[in-house]
Formats: C-alpha cells, structure tokens, sequence
C-alpha cells in the first residue's frame, strides 16, 4: 500500500519541534529530520495523513512553513 | 562567607542546577539543532523543553518567543536596539540600570523619564503624561536594583495597551522573587537575569518577546537559512547567532524547577522577613540612612543604607573584614542614585537569597552595629 509522506519546512528547529509536538498531539505520525542534501542547514518536519489539517494545525500554532514537499513512501 | 549581594548574581546555586550544569557538559556537548548528528539533535530538544518551561513560567505565548542571550544586558539592548527607530520615543522610569540607560543613549532615540513616585498611581500618572504621538514604547524595570521599589508592572501594562504602545520591562530584580504574567501585564518584551532569583548559572540571559523584533544585533550563523547572506529575524533563532550556552540553559531550567518547587510567594515571604528584621534593627541605630519605608508588597528584598560619616565603599570592606559580601557604590544605576540623592555617595545594599538564615542577618546587623562604633 502506498501512502503520502511529506516533508515540511519550518523556519527554525524551535518551530519544527513544536510542529512535530502539535501533530502527534492531534493523531499524526511526526518526526524531526534535518534538512536533506547540502542546500543549508535547517530541520524539516516529516509526517504522514491529512497535509491540509496538519497545515492548518500549524497556521493556528503560528508555526511558520517555508515550503511542504510530498514523498512516496512505500 | 555569608553572602548578601544576590542582587548582583545568586551567591549559591542549588545542587539541582550544579548537577544539571554536570549533566549537560558530560552528555550534552553539541552545537545544537544545528550539526544534525544524534547528540546535537539531543541537545536541541533539550533546550526546545527548557524554552516551553520558562514560557510557562512567564505566561509567554509559546516556546518561540523565549531567546536565549548572554545576560540581561544583552536581551534589553536587542529590545532597545532592535524595535525602535530614529524618530520613535520611549519612556522610561527613574530607577533605571544602565543596562537601559547606556544603549538608550548610544542609540540616540528621543527619550523621557517618568519619576517613580512612592505611590504607584502618581507614579502611572508620571507615565500617562509623557506619552507622545510618536511614543512607540514603555520600558522600565519591574523592581529597582537600588531600592527595591516594585513598579505598578500591571498598570503600566494596561496604559500602554490602551495607548498602542509597546511595554519591555527590565526584570533582573523580580524573575524569581514576585509572580510575572506577561499575558495579564501585558508585557511584549520581558528581559531576565537569571543567574539572580533565578538561580541559574552566570552567562544565560532572557528575552522573552511576545511581540516582533525588526532588527537583529548580533548577526552570524542561527542554523537555519545558511545559505542566504542576510540574516533573517525568524523567532528564536535568529536572535541566537553563534553557540549556544547549553550548560546555561540546562542550569536555567533546573533553576526555574527549584524556584517552581519552593514557591515564589514562599521565597519572597522568607527573603522579605530577614529584610524586615534588618531594617527593624537598622532603625535604632544612630547617624543610619535607610532610603525606603520597606512596606510589605511594595519592595523586593533589599536594604540600601547608609552610616553618616562613612563611605559607603568603606562600609562594604569593612563588611567584608566579617565575611559578609555586599555591594556599595552606584550599583550601576545612577538614574535610581539620582532619585534618592546618593550620586555623589552611593549606598551598602543587602540583598538576600531563599539560602540566608536568620542567624546571618543577626550577625549582619551585629557587623554593622561595630562598625558604627569605628
């Protein structure tokens, strides 16, 4: 079964921490990850289900998004 | 030693936050959130927890208002410098440190000071009449590091708010000592000392900003956005450039845990008790100079006085001699010095912690009292 996994980009690992708390307070799966690749240092939140209530989650939180990818995660 | 010069830093430190400090230069040593390895990653979280702590200890809104600074210092220069303008004025009070009074200056923003009267709401209504059209803040201690006076916190509070003002308040003499709502005071920027009441290791400062910060002072390396040249303003972080002092924040922590476990109401009626039977015994002495009426509720706990005849330098050493530790001099305030005609003199100030015992002030006030007869 394949589901959607997506990687968002937080402004701060102060921002992505709280973020992951925030989700697994509402049901989510979440983890921290430093940001992939060599494109500056950052942490990124990554988790899995309803994109858009996580978002909204986040909006309500004041935590700030700078960019939300989606990986396949088989 | 019997120290009495709290006000200055915390003359003993709990084992919690020795410990802690132990802790994290064992486990903790990382550039934290920032390497991406196990241990830094370890390390951040363990600062994001202290962050939650002292936003729930201060009623801030969320972890991401609390940065981290070298001192208290620090965090009022990075309001003063960092929010205001040429062209926006500011109101200060009459007892400020030097801390507020030196950046104000150097960054040549138009100023006034409201004079701290003894009744807090003449001292409101110094504040209400200085208020311009381009008065963009309030900023003023909490608690005088000379005298102890406690400053009406939530009434000015309310006075900017109604008046669209910003509200920082100097709180290197209260974090710790009297209970600090940012929410109901409505505080936007609160700065801390938390190596005093706090009971934190020196080197660790707050600032807490409920509201924005336009300009960073100190630009470098945050751990975020590495490969843009220009620094962002992203809260905390961004106001964190360089290192952070983990072993102060994890210290911090233990400390805010210690003061949560004793009670702020219990620390100030312990340490308010050993100041009153100073003062008390301070009055019957002749040819002493006490420099406030110590009503309860009124004053954090510290005695500034005087021997007529002796300075205050003088005094201290001779304290000293017995092996109390106190401070003389300006303290540097010498707004607060002003207001009660000590610029020229300055004063011996006391300042307990919740370690004193009342045996220590008896053989304070024993100290002093032979002093007198020198």
């Amino acid at each position: 079964m394949h589901s959607k996994k997506y990687v968002i980009t937080t402004g701060t690992v102060t921002y992505a921490i709280k973020g992951r708390d925030i989700l697994r307070r509402n049901g989510f799966t979440a983890k921290i990850e430093r940001k992939s690749g060599n494109a500056g240092c950052g942490y990124t939140v990554v988790t899995s289900g309803n994109i858009d209530k996580a978002l909204s989650l986040f909006e309500n939180a004041g935590v700030k998004v700078l960019a939300v990818s989606e990986i396949e995660n088989i | 030693m019997i120290y009495f010069d709290n006000a200055a830093t915390g003359g003993k430190k709990p084992l919690t936050v020795i410990n802690a400090v132990d802790k994290s230069l064992r486990e903790y040593c990382a550039n934290a959130g920032r390497s991406g390895h196990s241990r830094s990653e370890k390390a951040a979280l363990a600062i994001y927890s202290a962050r939650e702590k002292v936003a729930d200890f201060f009623h801030a809104d969320g972890a991401e208002q609390v940065i981290f600074t070298p001192n208290c210092t620090a965090a009022i220069n990075y309001v003063i410098k960092g929010v205001l303008n040429k062209g926006d004025h500011i109101i200060v009070s009459s007892l400020e440190h030097n801390a507020v009074m030196r950046p104000l200056i150097k960054s040549g923003i138009e100023y006034d000071i409201a004079e701290v009267a003894t009744d807090g709401g003449k001292t409101l209504e110094n504040f209400k009449s200085l208020i311009r059209k381009n008065t963009k803040m309030i900023f003023c201690t909490a608690a005088s590091n000379v005298t102890g006076k406690i400053l009406p916190i939530y009434e000015i509070g309310q006075l900017a708010s109604k008046n669209g003002i910003l509200f920082g308040v100097d709180a290197a003499q209260a974090a710790g000592i009297i209970d600090i709502n940012m929410k109901k005071m409505n505080i936007d920027y609160l700065c801390v000392a938390p190596h005093k009441a706090l009971y934190a290791p020196m080197g660790i400062g707050l600032l807490i900003a409920r509201s924005p910060i336009e300009k960073t002072v100190i630009e470098g390396g945050t751990g975020n956005n590495s490969e843009n040249l220009v620094q962002g303003n992203l809260m905390p972080e961004d106001f964190e450039s360089g290192t952070l002092n983990i072993s102060g924040i994890l210290g911090l922590s233990a400390g805010i845990d210690f003061v949560k476990k004793y009670g702020i109401k219990n620390i100030y009626n312990h340490e308010i008790k050993l100041m009153k039977r100073l003062y008390n015994e301070l009055l019957k002495i002749d040819n002493i100079i006490l420099y406030n009426d110590f009503k309860e509720g009124d004053y954090v706990p510290l005695i500034s006085f005087n021997l007529k005849g002796l300075e205050s330098g003088e005094v201290a050493a001779e304290l000293n001699k017995y092996g109390i530790a106190v401070r003389a001099g300006l303290h540097c305030a010498p707004l607060a010095h002003k207001s009660i005609g000590t610029l020229k003199i300055g004063t011996v100030r006391v300042s307990p912690s919740v370690f004193n015992r009342t045996q220590e002030v008896d053989y304070l006030i024993r100290a002093i009292k032979n002093i007198k007869k020198m």
